[in-house]
This record gives C-alpha cells, sequence and structure tokens, in this order.
C-alpha cells in the first residue's frame, strides 16, 4: 500500500514537472491595493516579455512577516520578497536570503546607473542582503496657505528647532490653527535627528548599544526638545494627543483636511498626503527637520525604504535576480511604480521620473527634496540591528506618556536609554 | 467448541470492521486535533525552553525564559493586569447582558426566532477584522457613538480609543456586544424551567421580580456555571479587539497578554519566550476555572441533587 502511494505520489510529481517545466517564480511584498496593482502591472510586463510566470503573493503591513516567517519554517519562502529596514537583519543573519553581489559580480544586477555607496542601507555584515527600492527620509510638511494666512514665513531647510517651535506658536496665536505632534506614532525618527545632530548614530555600528547613551549633553538636549512639545501641547499650539493618536487612515490627518498648520512626515508619504489635501485648502510645501539648537550638523538622515531580496531556498535564484535589476534598474518598471517603494537609487530611474510627462507636481517635490538631503548627507543608514524593534517600540510609548502628562520628559529620555542598553545587548 | 471460536472469531472481524469504520468517520476531527491542537501543544511545551527565532533552529536554555519573564520584563506584569481588568471588567456585563436579552426573547413570539438571529449575528462578525476596523471608526472623536451621545444631548469630545481612562472600555463594550452564544445557551435554559413552577408560585402571589430572583435564577445556576467558565476562558484571551482596535495603545493600556505575547512571538521573532508566556496564561486560566469549580458547591443548583 505505501509503495503503491509513494509511487503515485512520485508519478504525479514528475508528471507535474513535465507539465510546468516553464519557470515560475514568487514574488511577495507588503502595501495597499495601489501597490497591489502597480507591482503586479509591472511584473507582469516582465514575465509577457521574458516567458516566464510570476505568482504573487501580496499581502498586508499586519500579517506580512507572520506568513514569511512560516514560510521560513517550511523552507517555503518567495523567491523574491519585500523586506523592512527593521526585519532584514533577522533574516540575513539567518541565511535565508542570499548575497545579492554575487549576481553583481555575475552582471545579472546592473549597478551603472547606481552610485555604490547608497547600496550601505542592505549591507548587513559586509553582505548586500537586499538591494534598496529606494531611499526614504524624514520631513517637514506645511501648508503654505496656512503660513501666508498667518504672516509667518514659509521654513527654511536650515531652520533650527527654536525656530520650529517659534513657528508653531507664532501660527497658533495668529490663526488659532494648531500643528501635528512631530512623530507621534514613532518618536525614533524625529529623536534620531536630535542625536545626529551631535554627531552620533542612533544605534551603535555593532548593534548592541546606543552610542550616544553616556553622553549628558545629548540626552539633556532630547529631553529639552521633548519638554518643548509638551510645553506646546500644554498650550495648545500642538494638537491634544489624544486626537491625533486616533487617526488611522490619511483623510483623518489634520494637515489633509487643512487644519494643521505642518506636520513630521517620511517623504515617500508626502505624495499621498498632497493628493488629499484639496487645493482649496492649500498647499503643502516640503522642509528639512530643524537642526536641534546646540547641534553641531543637519541631523537629517537616508534610509533605505524596504529592500528586494531573494530568498536563500529559490530555485531559480539567477531569474530572481533578473526581475530584481528589472524592479530597479529599468524605466519600463519605474513608469507603473513611481515613487512607491522611495526614491531610486539609480539616477537613470530618477532622471526617467523627473523628466516624464507622466509624472506629477506631487512626484517631482519628493525627487527634488530627496536630492538636496543627499547633498547633506552622503550615506545611506544600515538597517536596524537585531532586537531594536522592541527598544524603539520602549520610546515610542514613553514619548507618548509625556504628551499625556504621565511621564517627564527627562524620565522619557532615562527609561528609553536604560531598557533600550539592555534589550539590544541581549 | 469450533462453533464458538467461530462465532468469537465474527465477533471480532465485525467489530474491527465497526472499529474502522468509527475511525474513518473522527478520522477528520482526529486529523485536525493532532495537526492543529496536539503537535503544536507538544511543541509549544518545547519550545517554551528553547531560544527559537523561527528562522533558524532553536537553541535549549531551561527556564531561562520563565526567568526573564518575572524578573525582566516589564511589560509582562503590565500585560497581565490589563487582561485581568479586561476580564473582570467585561465577562459580568456580558452575561449579565446575555441573560437580560434571553429574559426578552424567552416568550411565545412569532419574531422571536427572527430576534434570535439578529441578536446573534454580531458574535459569528465580531471576530472578523472589517467590523474592529468598523468598531475603532464608530469610537473616534467624530464617530458614531460620539454623533449620537451629541445627539441626544450630551456633548462629549473623547476620543474613547485613545483616552488612556476609555480605551480598555471600547474593547469592553465590543466584547460585550458579541453576546450571541451565551444568550443561546441562556434561552436554552430558561426554557427547561418548568412553568409549573411559575404558575405555583404565581397563585402563591409571588410578583416577577421574586419569580425571577426564588425560582428562575437558581433554576438558571448551572448554565450560569457553564457560561462563566466558557467565557472567562475566552475572555482571558481576548486578541483581535485589542490587535485591531487599540494596536494595545494608548500607552499600553490595552495591552492585553494575547497581544504582547503575539508582539513578542511574531515581532520581536521570539517564538521560545511566547511559548513560555502562553503556559503562564495556560496555568492562570487553569487556576481561575479551578476556582470557579470548587466555588460552584456553594452557588450552583442541581434538581436532581434535592432528595
Amino acid at each position: 500500500m505505501k509503495k503503491i502511494l509513494a509511487l503515485a505520489i512520485a508519478l504525479v510529481m514528475a508528471l507535474s514537472l513535465t507539465a510546468f517545466a516553464e519557470i515560475e517564480l514568487r514574488a511577495a511584498w507588503w502595501g495597499g491595493q495601489e501597490r497591489h496593482n502597480n507591482t503586479m502591472a509591472a511584473m507582469d510586463a516582465y514575465a509577457e516579455a521574458n516567458g516566464i510566470k510570476i505568482g504573487y503573493e501580496p499581502n498586508s503591513w499586519s500579517s506580512y512577516f507572520e506568513t514569511l516567517a512560516t514560510q521560513s519554517v517550511g523552507k517555503n519562502l518567495p523567491d523574491i520578497l519585500q523586506m523592512s529596514t527593521t526585519d532584514i537583519i533577522n533574516y540575513a543573519t539567518n541565511g535565508q536570503i542570499v548575497d545579492l553581489y554575487q549576481f553583481v559580480d555575475e552582471g545579472i544586477i546592473d549597478l551603472t546607473y547606481v552610485d555604490p555607496a547608497s547600496l550601505s542601507g542592505g549591507t548587513v555584515d559586509g553582505k548586500l542582503a537586499g538591494f534598496t527600492t529606494g531611499t526614504n527620509t524624514v520631513t517637514v510638511i506645511y501648508n503654505k496657505a496656512i503660513f501666508d494666512q498667518a504672516g509667518v514665513e514659509y521654513p527654511a531647510d536650515d531652520w533650527t528647532w527654536s525656530d520650529y517651535i517659534a513657528t508653531v506658536q507664532e501660527i497658533y496665536e495668529a490663526t488659532g490653527i494648531q500643528s501635528d505632534i512631530p512623530f507621534l506614532t514613532e518618536a525614533r525618527w524625529v529623536v534620531e535627528t536630535w542625536v545626529r545632530a551631535f554627531g552620533y548614530d542612533f544605534f551603535s555600528e555593532d548593534g548592541k548599544s546606543l552610542p550616544w547613551a553616556d553622553d549628558e549633553a545629548v540626552k539633556a538636549a532630547v529631553a529639552g526638545a521633548i519638554q518643548d512639545i509638551y510645553d506646546g501641547v500644554k498650550a495648545g499650539w500642538f494638537i491634544d494627543p489624544e486626537v491625533q493618536l486616533a487617526w488611522a487612515t490619511t483623510e483623518e490627518n489634520y494637515i489633509v483636511q487643512g487644519k494643521s498648520a505642518c506636520a513630521f512626515l517620511l517623504s515617500n508619504y508626502y505624495g499621498v498626503y498632497a493628493a488629499a489635501l484639496d487645493a482649496d485648502k492649500g498647499e503643502l510645501g516640503m522642509a528639512m527637520l530643524p537642526t536641534i539648537d546646540d547641534g553641531t550638523q543637519s541631523g537629517m538622515y537616508l534610509n533605505s525604504n524596504m529592500y528586494w531580496c531573494i530568498s536563500a531556498n529559490s530555485q531559480y535564484p539567477e531569474e530572481a535576480a533578473k526581475l530584481l535589476n528589472y524592479m530597479i534598474n529599468s524605466t519600463d518598471a519605474a513608469a507603473y511604480i513611481g515613487t512607491d517603494r522611495g526614491i531610486s537609487l539609480s539616477s537613470a530611474v530618477r532622471d526617467f521620473l523627473a523628466n516624464s510627462e507622466t509624472t506629477d507636481a506631487a512626484t517631482t517635490n519628493v525627487l527634488n527634496y530627496v536630492s538636496a538631503v543627499s547633498k547633506v548627507v552622503s550615506t545611506v543608514n544600515p538597517a536596524d540591528p537585531a532586537n531594536s524593534a522592541e527598544p524603539i517600540s520602549v520610546l515610542k510609548v514613553d514619548y507618548q506618556a509625556v504628551m499625556y502628562g504621565e511621564m517627564s520628559a527627562e524620565d522619557c529620555v532615562k527609561d528609553f536609554v536604560e531598557q533600550a542598553t539592555v534589550m539590544l545587548a541581549k | 467448541m469450533s462453533d464458538t471460536s467461530a462465532g468469537v472469531s465474527r465477533y471480532r472481524s465485525v467489530k474491527r470492521r465497526d472499529n474502522l469504520a468509527g475511525y474513518f468517520f473522527i478520522g477528520p476531527w482526529l486529523f485536525c486535533f493532532l495537526a492543529f491542537t496536539l503537535i503544536p501543544l507538544i511543541s509549544s511545551v518545547v519550545l517554551s525552553m528553547m531560544e527559537y527565532n523561527m528562522l533558524s533552529d532553536p537553541v535549549f536554555i531551561g527556564f531561562k525564559n520563565f526567568v526573564d519573564l518575572f524578573t525582566e520584563d516589564q511589560l509582562f506584569g503590565k500585560s497581565l493586569g490589563v487582561t485581568f481588568e479586561f476580564v473582570f471588567l467585561a465577562i459580568p456585563l456580558r452575561l449579565m447582558f446575555a441573560l437580560l436579552v434571553a429574559l426578552i426573547l424567552n416568550r411565545e413570539s412569532k419574531a422571536v426566532p427572527l430576534y434570535r438571529v439578529v441578536y446573534y449575528l454580531p458574535s459569528i462578525l465580531g471576530g472578523s477584522v472589517a467590523v474592529a476596523v468598523m468598531w475603532r471608526y464608530c469610537f473616534n472623536r467624530d464617530g458614531v457613538f460620539n454623533t449620537a451621545l451629541r445627539a441626544l444631548g450630551i456633548p462629549c469630545s473623547i476620543s474613547w480609543i485613545s483616552n488612556t481612562d476609555t480605551a480598555i472600555w471600547s474593547l469592553v463594550l465590543m466584547f460585550i456586544w458579541q453576546f450571541g452564544s451565551p444568550m443561546l445557551i441562556f434561552l436554552a435554559g430558561l426554557k427547561q424551567i418548568p412553568k409549573s413552577y411559575h404558575e405555583a408560585a404565581e397563585c402563591d402571589g409571588a410578583g416577577s421580580v421574586k419569580r425571577f430572583f426564588k425560582i428562575t435564577l437558581p433554576m438558571l445556576t448551572p448554565i450560569i456555571f457553564f457560561n462563566l467558565i466558557m467565557q472567562m476562558i475566552g475572555g482571558f484571551m481576548v486578541f483581535s479587539q485589542a490587535m485591531i482596535v487599540t494596536e494595545g495603545g494608548p500607552l499600553n493600556r490595552t495591552l492585553v497578554y494575547a497581544l504582547y505575547l503575539y508582539r513578542q512571538s511574531f515581532t520581536y521573532y521570539r517564538m521560545g519566550y511566547g511559548s513560555a508566556m502562553a503556559w503562564i496564561l495556560i496555568a492562570i486560566v487553569g487556576v481561575f476555572t479551578a476556582l470557579v469549580f470548587k466555588s460552584s458547591n456553594y452557588w450552583v443548583f442541581y434538581e436532581n441533587e434535592i432528595r
């Protein structure tokens, strides 16, 4: 009985192999419907031109990594997969994704238009674990109409933290319009700019500590800036944290409703926000994050938005690498995808998008903004270290606790540094 | 002699055939039980003593996960506290509400089956993501809930899900709303109470309140007992509401135990740690169930105990 069964299964397997001799790749990513559509359209075009099949496994952010982890246990990861800056380290150090330099050496992945320094975002232990889909940075978006109404000058890229706080106050006093609390849902993004302004990286190179943990001046400056924000919350310049925290969709954000003067944002969201704001309620400008007052340099940074990776269990790694090359280098793919995954590392793609007739004003703004930022900072931040997700979450909750008036700014910094030191060292 | 042995062997073969048929019929259940309950159960015992990130092989570390939980983890105690708060608020309220609706529906009317379906719907839909998302909108500052309050002349600008005092209540309310299954069980229990008891009491001049407390409630205690156990176990495992409606926030006020377990396992890649947390939860649920069982001697009334 067993023998017959085994034979039957073997036969079916053999038959299915001959029936589907055609190469079939599996691709997985997370995102919204828009990204699902444009990614599938781009990949469909590639599949048709190259006579392969691509199976799509689109997912939502909330269940993507759950699915991926389960697939990794079964050695069944998709051939090509989108990866986040917080998770790539785990997949790379555990051998689930392959070093992409081998395909660069083989000439499959073309770096003609890519600055090799910008690949740093996807390197783990000297290997190219992921190819950055696009760079990303932080920005302050502001409603020009509200600034005009208040008679306040538009922010310049070299403004300071106290300029920023004064601006928020001035606008509120002139018009009664509040501003968003900076990065209420992910404090790390703003705290990082403060720390970097003093010349520190947020995480140490080995990822085991915070390099600024013992610098009292930096910690005091961070606590001071958080205190400034809380003072503004109490005075009413900033939006009530309770209200801001409840926003779940783009449409709920006050900046999109014309009810907030300025907000901190990841640059890749600019397009969506600019499109969502009705033209009669103003127009969104972009400025760099203000430099903290005693800072010695700009705190701005470039991040990889996300990566394309190739799984170690892929049967057709070279085919997957060809597809990856298409996704990052081809202007055909860029025509579908635009800047949805960040600003491409390829200068050819950037030029194509900047000059394309179909490119809208918002995309042009983002392209210009990111290239301005890349003149201030040259390298792309490395991926977040292992065990960093938990301390980042501690910082987020502590920062919110300050805004809710349940924790002092000093305690927030102290608690985060203490907990992060223990968690990262594990 | 030969007759009996033939009889025995025929009996055996019939019995074997019957057994086979039996196994065949419970096969699907048996398979699911093994694949999705027993094997995961056993592997979680093993994993609770390992460091396992799912991406590489597990490493045995003894009881370190348990030690860390009790000595280092600040959110462990916090999430347990939130869960207890939730269980003690939500379970009694849900049971009371279910009983109330069951009492209302316990009468002769052609519309009752329709109402039963309508009231049961939230229990079926309630666990779904879409409903949780809808719930999130309802409790926003400009949501349906506040609009309704304003219509009633109560001005309210609280953003329920992000206010530190009310966030847990938005979850409790959602939990109460899914009262369908205890309600149906109560309804079945109410139908079991002989009408003659009520009639006799009525003849003796007992009012409806008195009859409820002297007849309905005592007769219903076995059902209350059953519902309490089942709902309590469900309450300790509450997850999807907190995950989607509040994401554990604000300030971890709704970080229920199961959500924290999920985060440790899937977000921080600590499957072993998560397994250890799961076993602590099982122990806690076990203790509470045992306590309720013990207490049942004092308040649960079984008719067949009357001598």
